[in-house]
């Protein structure tokens, strides 16, 4: 099984503007698509720090960077990727 | 409202770009310049235009400074002078929140509305069963007349499509204690002799409009200054910031706190006495007694249900031991409390002992302005460990718990908690008043979830309650200490 990653900026801007609602994104999702999901914590990325804080909290799904990201917009980027999979 | 919003996004980046000036000595220009910088050119506007999203984002930032922006007298002073004026402030002042006029939308009077729903039908309950005669029939609909409908809802609830709905006033309807009213020009100021300082308008308009004044100019300032100043850390921040609690510690010392310490400590000494106040109470033939940690229902209770006076408990809140045994240990220090409340500004204006307060948000605008990544920080051990219940007082429920588990299993102790200080729970402490509580130790909290939910918070409650109970369970019980 093709594995999704997605990967939690643990930063304090990320966390500031955010994030700790973000794990919420696999609610939405069905179970065969949650099992999938590889999820990391990282510490922070790196993408703040040309003072964008309103860009945050930032999440990569597969490497690619969700900016202002809200679980629903990380659910909505999972559930392509894995559309993409299945095709 | 779902607290994770643009509008909380941008007072949150207000803070931290003014954290960032005072932390870096940034020329007057450039703080001039803020408003520009947070929202640059060729963006999407918020407002009608990029004039008014930043003409709304300098009053922000004002209020970030610790300034009431209603009845701004000179609107064309810059900045950098609210700044440098700021910086010379000695000691912040009352109210806590601030209407942002130009920002508030003026929402019309709060109403019922027919929408494109209605069916037209020849049934028609909502003109049957309106009280009022207020309802008629035009183009094929029901049209609901403003004059002369009592916003009683009877039509909404009889609609059998669902077509009838309420347009409120958010921050109106927010507020428990009918402090907000409408000015000459139809926005939003409020009556801060009926104000409790709880911050819900804050958190539920839709267009930001209302602020707290900030103290993080004046706490930078104290860190500045010679004498110690010393953090004094609410229960609630565990979650607050990605790390564990000595982390989080960490975090202040790198602002440049000389010592932090946990207010849970304070909460120790808060449910000691509390429990033997309950047990004294009720050996008088006391009926209940209400906690008073929560400053918001404090303020509640002396504004507005002043019949529950004689039941409100007389001991100090967990913020006041805490400073009161920090001056005496550290005399000279500056206390800053640092928490999820809102109104604890409010108690600690009032309180000789608290110098500053300062919400997570604002910690939190300190460590981004200051890149301090708290989740890489070392752990650093607290002198002094506090009990379970201690750390619990900020999840709902939990100040009950505790000084349910201190008085004792004898002591007949019957918790009923107010979750949250909505108008419905205002009028059930009326009631509670007369007679009619159901239990005999009433804890309130103004802030639905309890502390964690607070208006001042940064993590999601859900996040911040799990993360909380887990520091509980790793602490010892305070029966056993």
């Amino acid at each position: 099984m093709e594995k999704i990653t997605v990967e939690l900026c643990m930063g304090t801007t990320c966390f500031v503007m955010g994030s700790s609602s973000l794990p919420e994104f696999s609610e939405s999702l069905s179970e065969s698509i949650r099992e999938k999901i590889e999820l990391k914590h990282s510490p922070c990325m790196g993408l703040c720090k040309d003072q964008k804080y309103g860009k945050a909290p930032y999440v990569k799904v597969n490497g690619e960077v969700i900016s202002a990201a809200t679980p629903h917009a990380v659910a909505v980027r999972i559930r392509q990727i894995a559309e993409e999979q299945d095709d | 409202m779902q607290y994770q919003n643009n509008a909380t996004k941008f007072r949150r980046e207000v803070l931290i770009r003014v954290a960032k000036a005072m932390l870096e000595d940034t020329p007057p220009e450039e703080i001039d310049k803020i408003p520009h910088r947070i929202r640059p050119k060729n963006e999407e506007n918020l407002r009608c235009c990029i004039y008014k999203d930043r003409a709304v984002l300098r009053l922000r930032c004002v209020a970030a400074m610790g300034f009431s922006v209603e009845n701004e007298e000179d609107d064309s002073a810059r900045l950098s002078d609210y700044f440098e004026k700021a910086q010379e402030r000695t000691s912040p002042d009352g109210p806590v929140m601030t209407v942002l006029d130009i920002a508030c939308k003026g929402c019309v009077r709060s109403r019922y509305y027919v929408t494109d729903a209605c069916q037209g039908c020849i049934a028609r309950p909502c003109a049957v069963n309106c009280p009022v005669d207020a309802i008629s029939f035009r183009d094929g609909r029901s049209v609901i007349n403003p004059e002369t409908c009592i916003n009683c809802g009877k039509c909404k609830e009889v609609c059998p499509y669902h077509a009838v709905t309420k347009v409120p006033v958010p921050c109106e309807e927010a507020c428990p204690v009918d402090a907000i009213y409408k000015d000459r020009t139809g926005h939003a100021r409020i009556n801060f002799e009926k104000c409790i300082s709880c911050g819900r308008c804050m958190r539920s308009c839709p267009f930001g409009a209302v602020m707290e004044k900030s103290q993080i100019v004046d706490v930078l300032q104290a860190i500045k200054g010679k004498a110690p100043v010393i953090a004094m850390v609410a229960p609630a921040i565990a979650g607050q910031f990605p790390g564990d609690l000595g982390q989080i510690a960490n975090g202040l010392m790198k602002l440049g706190f000389d010592k932090v310490v946990e207010v849970a400590s304070g909460a120790d000494i808060t449910t000691k006495k509390e429990a033997a106040e309950f047990l004294e109470r009720m050996h008088e033939g006391q009926k209940m007694m209400t906690t008073s940690c929560c400053p918001a229902y404090i303020e509640t209770v002396k504004r507005h249900v002043t019949e529950l006076k004689p039941f409100v408990s007389d001991t100090k809140t967990p913020m006041h031991y805490t400073a009161e045994d920090v001056k005496k240990r550290f005399p000279g220090a500056v206390t800053v409390f640092v928490g999820p409340c809102v109104a604890k500004r409010k108690e600690g204006f009032d309180d000789e002992f608290v110098d500053y307060v300062l919400t997570f948000e604002e910690v939190g605008s300190l460590f981004v302005a200051k890149d301090i990544e708290v989740c890489i920080l070392e752990s650093i051990e607290p002198d002094e460990i506090p009990s379970a219940e201690g750390r619990g007082f900020p999840v709902v429920g939990g100040v009950a718990a505790a000084v349910t588990a201190v008085a004792g299993p004898d002591a007949g102790v019957k918790p009923v908690t107010i979750n949250g200080l909505s108008q419905a729970a205002v009028k059930k402490l009326r009631s509670f008043a007369c007679g009619n509580c159901p239990g005999n130790l009433v804890e309130v909290m103004a802030c639905e979830g309890g502390c964690v939910g607070g208006a001042g918070v940064v993590a999601a409650t859900k996040y911040s309650a799990r993360e909380v109970a887990k520091v509980c369970a790793s602490s010892a019980s305070i029966t056993s200490m």
